[in-house]
């Protein structure tokens, strides 16, 4: 069977790939900045006790959901247009995203790696939320293994945000009047407080579950893939029925 | 191989967009697609296009599901509304349609946009109503697609633009034939392309026919206004008009010969689909 699927992921991952290249090369400038500022300070005979720049991940993460939230429309529509059917361009979107996601969280790590060996017994610390969650130790240089597995934990949490981006991108298309947008917009943030509540007053703990997902990466990893695993599958349900409207002209 | 639609509807909440329509089109063939404002035609284009489920009923390319993959690969349609991303110019546009469709013709492209002045460094959103009928239109000329559906292609177009396109759509259906299907208001100036027309009121398909025989269905016939009331008196009479002693009428072509001081005459393509517009509102009304 014919499908469009690779020339679709083909020119989704460049796509993509531009994006977060670009994206890559503010964090490098952000980097960059804290570098020179911090090398300035050293210079100048500053002691710098505790100073880090961290959350290259997590800013990753949050580029990721906004590309779910605001992208997957747009590639749905180019879709319709060229005769791509909404679940091989879902499809190769993701395979684009995971491919992108992999080559970012890499190159983040590079930044990490540079900054660290610049840095080196400073006090102006380069690190991560993987360094921060499960290492516990601010002046440690990763190894190469180590920058892998904070790499794999970042590409986990990006799936996940993509994910969840992109299912509250496709639920709200099937609202085809705004203040049905703007009760679900309103809605969400007070079920998830209400829920919050709840579990106070029903004086659940949840303090195993964020035990078991800092006992290891690969724990918190796979709780962030499963979740991508689940918003992609919502995605998808509020995508089969879906009118494909066209943009505004 | 054809397009096939069977018992097709489709509902927006309690409006009812098109209702059991059942239709077959053909390969190699070009379409009409007409109706009023509302008729249902950009609805059934959007379900061939797999960009609307139906509520009910199938929809086959060659066999294949609308919706599938094999069915998408074989269609391309060419509609009035905006599917690229809002940031995207002409040139890559085009590249985008080289990258997803296997059979688009590039350097036509290329060439097209020059013939009708069209700006491939502009981004599509900043394009006038005209030009940014000309830019689907291209796509549509050089798509490749074994079905190629235009919906109002013309929009915005002035006269010149328009005699170039229907040019272009001939030249390209004959170096390539394939399908065409071509939903239009221009009825009148698009007549003398359509092989066949499909004809939708309020969501159904009401005549399905090449479009000789449409035009051979119904005759006008006109005469002074005394000649004409005894004439009519056993006929249905589907439309009439009086101009002082003179009165035409619109009736079903029965072929038989007309008592002496009465006229023939056929009726065009864009006169029957409003006489029989006309007839429908009326059958619905009573």
């Amino acid at each position: 069977m014919k499908t469009k699927f690779w020339p679709a992921f083909r020119w989704q991952t460049r796509e993509y790939g531009l994006g977060v290249a670009t994206f890559w090369a503010v964090m490098a400038l952000l980097e960059l900045a804290f570098l020179t500022v911090s090398m300035v300070a050293l210079d100048r005979g500053v002691q710098i006790e505790e100073s880090s720049f961290n959350g290259l991940g997590v800013m990753a993460w949050f580029c990721y959901f906004v590309l779910g939230l605001a992208q997957v429309r747009a590639d749905l529509r180019l879709g319709a247009q060229f005769g791509v059917t909404r679940r091989t361009m879902l499809g190769a979107t993701w395979l684009a995203v995971a491919t992108t996601g992999a080559g970012l969280a890499l190159a983040l790590e590079v930044l990490t790696a540079l900054g660290q060996g610049i840095m080196r017994d400073s006090g102006a610390h380069v690190l991560d939320m993987y360094q921060v969650l499960y290492l516990q130790d601010s002046w440690l240089v990763l190894s190469p293994v180590q920058h892998l597995a904070s790499a794999v934990f970042n590409l986990c949490g990006m799936l996940g945000a993509f994910g969840a981006g992109a299912a509250l991108s496709l639920v709200l298309w099937h609202c085809a009047r705004v203040r049905w947008v703007v009760l679900i917009c309103l809605a969400l943030p007070a079920l998830m407080g209400g829920l919050i509540s709840l579990g106070v007053w029903l004086r659940v703990d949840p303090s195993p579950f964020f035990a078991w997902m800092l006992a290891s990466p690969l724990n918190g990893g796979f709780f962030f893939l499963a979740a991508g695993a689940l918003t992609g599958l919502a995605g998808w349900l509020a995508l089969r029925r879906l009118n494909i409207r066209p943009g505004a002209i | 191989m054809a397009i096939e639609f069977e018992g097709v509807s489709k509902r927006y909440g309690r409006a009812q967009a098109l209702k059991e329509v059942s239709l077959r089109l053909e390969k190699e063939r070009i379409y009409g697609l007409l109706g009023e404002n509302g008729a249902g035609k950009s609805t059934l284009l959007n379900i061939l296009g797999g960009r609307l489920p139906q509520s009910e009923g199938r929809v086959t390319v060659d066999g294949a599901p609308a919706g599938s993959d094999e069915a998408q690969g074989k269609v391309f349609i060419v509609g009035e509304s905006n599917y690229f991303p809002e940031d995207m110019k002409v040139k890559k546009a085009f590249r985008a349609a080289g990258a997803f469709l296997p059979g688009f013709e590039s350097e036509k492209a290329a060439a097209l946009a020059g013939e009708f002045g069209l700006d491939v460094k502009k981004r599509v959103k900043a394009l006038s109503t005209g030009y940014g009928s000309i830019f689907r239109l291209i796509l549509g000329l050089c798509s490749g697609a074994d079905y190629v559906a235009f919906d109002e292609p013309v929009l915005g177009l002035d006269a010149r633009h328009r005699d170039l396109f229907y040019r272009l759509l001939m030249e390209s259906y004959a170096a390539r034939p394939h399908t065409v299907i071509l939903s239009t208001h221009l009825i009148a100036e698009a007549a003398n392309l359509l092989e066949e027309a499909v004809i939708l009121h309020r969501g159904r398909v009401v005549a399905c026919e090449p479009t000789e025989n449409l035009r051979g269905a119904l005759c006008s016939v006109s005469g002074p206004a005394r000649l004409m009331e005894e004439f009519l008196r056993d006929k249905q009479v589907l439309s009439q008009r009086a101009v002082g002693g003179l009165r035409t009428a619109c009736i079903q072509n029965d072929g038989k010969p007309l008592p002496p001081g009465l006229e023939r005459s056929p009726l065009d393509l864009q006169e029957y689909f409003i006489t029989l517009m006309e007839e429908k509102d009326k059958e619905d009304v009573g």
